[in-house]
């Protein structure tokens, strides 16, 4: 993708098509596009970190959108949730990289967070998840924020279970889970976005949960 | 390329690797372009900027009226007011071993006559606050508001209180939300005149620890 760096009068740098342009003893020229490259890649550490990041985010995307969003800034909120995260939330070292899932942030913002976030098994294969508003905070301002909480589980790393129905003043809210996360530890998150989309707070790490461990014919 | 302003004879745009522009109502230049190396001074401020701002993120709304009378410069806001008094002064120790010492945080400053015998004592997700009225004291006032504040250094959470008790009542309550795990919990104390226009210095009331067993 070729950058236009003084807008259609000036030069380009980057590949277009066949051509390739670039700025060579202070002269903008148009030289044809290099030849692939013949060695083999070296790994490296950003690699693995890529990798693994980028992996575990992309099933959040539709979240990232609301968390990271910023008026100003010209990245992605993708982006800048992928930069939050790449130096805080991964353990181990190259190239065996994992998640650290209680350092993941998936929305940063300076509104009210969740307070005294729990998870408890309800049934099978339901969640809920419930939080406290401070007596000192202003309900009236904040009780209608949505509530967003998202549920992700290792046995099916492509798809999140959410919830993003709850507002604030229900103080808690249930998730359907799929029958596949049984087995394995579903991890859980939880931030409050305003009404209009614009003003978020910070994800807090809620904690994990083992589903099916409840047997439904009791009930 | 740099604009020269007749009038004033101040520059904006580039020159070579500066770059100046107007900032506040001053013309400010700086160096353009990616830093490679940094002086272990430049990395002092900048970890040092990375404790206190986490820090003072949450107690934003707080800050915002304690430092709002502050005498400041005119282009400064509160939370310069509150940087610039928290950076240097509520942070302990020598680099790269530079800690947030709670003890010298100051989240108001002002004329009104500060908090003092300040106990704290938790019981059952409340903390409750008491003071010494002392109304004859200098700026001290019966109808004085109380502003509490509680911090959580380990979630980087807050909760606070802008306007509590009158200053004669001598006692009151900051209800806490429910904890699981055990929580350090910082606390601090302050004033504010009835009329809004004035605050006390803001107090240091003690560490609390919130336990299991304390249930």
């Amino acid at each position: 993708m070729a950058i236009l760096r003084k807008g259609f009068l000036g030069g380009f740098s980057g590949p277009v098509g066949p051509g390739s342009g670039a700025v060579w003893k202070g002269r903008n020229i148009l030289k044809s596009r290099p030849g692939k490259r013949t060695k083999p890649v070296q790994p490296q550490p950003q690699h693995a970190i890529m990798d693994v990041l980028s992996r575990f985010l992309s099933p959040f995307k539709r979240f990232i959108k609301t968390g990271f969003y910023h008026k100003k800034n010209k990245d992605s909120p993708f982006n800048r949730a992928m930069h939050y995260n790449w130096d805080r939330a991964l353990i181990g070292s190259a190239p065996n990289y994992k998640i650290d899932y209680k350092k993941i942030i998936l929305s940063r913002g300076s509104r009210e967070p969740a307070w005294a976030g729990t998870v408890i098994l309800e049934a099978a294969d339901q969640i809920k998840v419930s939080w406290e508003v401070p007596v000192t905070a202003k309900m009236k301002l904040i009780g209608s924020d949505r509530a967003i909480i998202m549920v992700y589980n290792e046995n099916e790393p492509q798809h999140i279970c959410y919830s993003d129905k709850a507002i604030r003043s229900d103080l808690s809210a249930t998730v359907e889970m799929l029958y596949i996360y049984r087995g394995r530890e579903s991890h859980v998150w939880i931030f409050f976005v305003s009404p209009d989309g614009k003003s978020v707070s910070n994800s807090d790490y809620l904690g994990s949960v083992l589903t099916g461990t409840i047997d439904d014919s009791i009930n | 390329m740099g604009i020269l302003d007749g009038a004033f004879g101040d520059f904006t745009g580039r020159i070579g690797n500066m770059v100046f522009y107007k900032l506040n109502g001053k013309i400010v230049g700086r160096t353009i372009g990616k830093v490679d190396s940094r002086s272990e001074s430049q990395e002092e401020i900048l970890m040092r900027t990375s404790l206190i701002s986490p820090f003072l993120t949450p107690l934003k709304e707080f800050i915002r009226i304690g430092f709002k009378h502050t005498p400041k410069p005119q282009d400064w806001d509160f939370y310069s007011v509150a940087t610039s008094l928290n950076k240097p002064g509520a942070i302990m120790g020598k680099y790269p071993k530079l800690k947030i010492n709670y003890k010298k945080v100051i989240l108001s400053k002002g004329n009104v006559s500060p908090a003092k015998d300040v106990k704290v004592s938790l019981s059952d997700h409340q903390l409750q606050f008491s003071w010494k009225p002392d109304l004859e004291a200098k700026n001290a006032d019966a109808s004085d508001q109380v502003m509490l504040v509680a911090y959580f250094p380990e979630m980087l959470k807050a909760v606070f209180v802008t306007s509590g008790a009158r200053r004669s009542v001598g006692t009151d309550i900051l209800q806490l939300p429910t904890f699981t795990e055990r929580t350090i919990i910082e606390t601090y104390i302050s004033f504010i005149t009835d009329e809004r226009n004035d605050v006390s210095d803001s107090i240091y009331a003690g560490r609390l620890t919130w336990n299991k067993s304390l249930q």
